[in-house]
């Protein structure tokens, strides 16, 4: 028989997650409005719904920690006098990355959970609940470290 | 598989529910094997096509029950360890489904279809390498099974293929056009590549009436090819991930290119868009799946 190896049992029973996963590409309205507080946050909870492992759940805190420090440091030193639009857009666009590395590592987990016959969550309230905390945090960091810096 | 159960069905109640089976009217074909003795019922080939008509009619409870029964009379065989298989599959008890096919493999090394339900049973735990190790054993086997074709469209949309599901669900449906699961899935990967598979799986419902699966698809189906989806098409069919790259690109040229106006205007058609495809989407979805 070619390669035995391949008809030796592999599967465990897993025990299915007690909440559903949200869809990995609503994760981005959140990384859009909230940046990437926000979408750290929830990308986290959805990777530990869809079971990923630890070191893919800490390359998404990883990428959410270096999104947020990239994008103060250019608020703080590039776009401080400019107008706030331009920085709200570089919420998004560090929150849309952090996105990236999220939906790169769920899309798959999140396809079998699918093909399992599973119903994804509603992101609405928790998506809501998330974005206007990140947002406050967002600025208060902001404000923090530009008066640090101004002094 | 089906070979072997059809060189056992000589006696003619049998043949007559193998006939039958063959012209999918799994109903009948039951009702024909009860009328069996209880020596024939007994006989394996009698269990298998219980078992066979069961799964087709999806009462997988009654598969399980049936598989078991025939295992404990007649003792291990390859036909019935691969039914129990896939009730066990259907009910998600994973490892004991591996089990089983495991166990019908270990008689039957060379079965395409046991190859293919491992296969996508590998798929479902996760395991999309090995899936795809036994998809390869299994093709070199008979490249143009139906279940070959079938595990390849699968083990793509699993992986999130796309591209990958598109070729294998075209190379299906150019093998066997008349296939309702062929048209299905064509229909299916058109959906997800943002393309409209209506058509495709409106043919599947036609040639496949009793096929709840693909009841269920064409419900789908239908919602996608809502008008009130349509100014959300052409985001599917980009993907999110290039939508919201151009979308984020255009907002920041425009700013950056000190055209704050147009900006503003390209900002407030993204977010409107946006808004557009939280509520409307759910709500049409509710309102059509309401009529089913």
């Amino acid at each position: 028989m070619p390669d035995d190896n391949l008809l030796m049992p592999t599967i465990t029973e897993t025990p299915q997650p007690v909440y559903r996963p949200w869809r990995v590409d609503s994760l981005v309205y959140p990384a859009f409005f909230g940046g990437p507080i926000a979408v750290t946050y929830l990308g986290t909870v959805n990777a530990r719904r869809l079971g990923l492992s630890n070191r893919k759940l800490s390359l998404i805190v990883a990428t959410g920690a270096a999104a947020l420090t990239a994008q103060v440091l250019v608020i703080v030193f590039f776009l401080q006098d400019v107008s706030n639009g331009a920085q709200r857009l570089s919420f998004s666009a560090a929150g849309i990355v952090v996105w990236g590395v999220a939906q790169y590592l769920q899309r798959r987990p999140f396809r079998i959970f699918l093909l399992r016959g599973g119903e994804p969550a509603s992101l609405w309230g928790a998506g809501v609940s998330t974005v206007i905390p990140s947002l406050l945090l967002q600025f208060l960091l902001i404000y923090v470290v530009s008066s640090a810096v101004n002094r | 598989m089906t070979e072997r159960m059809s060189e056992q069905a000589q006696d003619t109640t049998i043949a007559r529910a193998w006939a039958l089976l063959e012209a999918d009217r799994a109903e009948q074909a039951l009702a024909e094997l009860s009328r069996l003795s209880p020596t024939q019922a007994g006989a394996a080939v009698a269990f298998q096509l219980r078992g066979r008509a069961l799964m087709h009619l999806e009462r997988w409870k009654e598969v399980d029950e049936n598989a078991r029964r025939g295992l404990a009379e007649i003792g291990p065989d390859p036909v019935l360890l691969g039914q129990l298989g896939f009730a066990l599959f259907e009910a998600r008890e994973y490892s004991n489904a591996e089990r089983a096919f495991l166990d019908a493999l270990a008689l039957a090394p060379h079965d395409v279809e046991l190859l293919c339900a491992y296969s996508r049973l590998c798929l479902h735990a996760d395991q999309a390498g090995k899936a795809k190790q036994l998809w390869q054993r299994a093709a070199a086997l008979d490249p143009y099974h139906r279940q070959i074709m079938i595990t390849r469209v699968v083990l793509a949309i699993g992986t999130a293929d796309d591209r990958e599901a598109q070729r294998a669900s075209d190379a299906y449906l150019a093998e066997y056009p008349a296939d309702p699961i062929a048209l299905a899935l064509q229909g299916q990967v058109a959906e997800m590549r943002g393309r409209s598979g209506y058509g495709s799986i409106r043919q599947a419902v036609a040639a496949d009436p009793d096929d709840r699966d693909i009841a269920d698809l064409a419900w789908e189906a239908r919602f996608y090819a809502h008008p009130l989806m349509l100014p959300l098409r052409p985001l599917i069919r980009l993907g999110t991930v290039k939508s919201w790259l151009i979308a984020v690109a255009i907002m920041f040229g425009l700013r950056f290119a000190g055209l704050n106006t147009l900006g503003l205007i390209a900002a407030v058609v993204w977010v409107s868009l946006c808004v557009y495809s939280w509520i409307v989407p759910p709500l049409l979805r509710k309102w059509i799946f309401r009529r089913r």
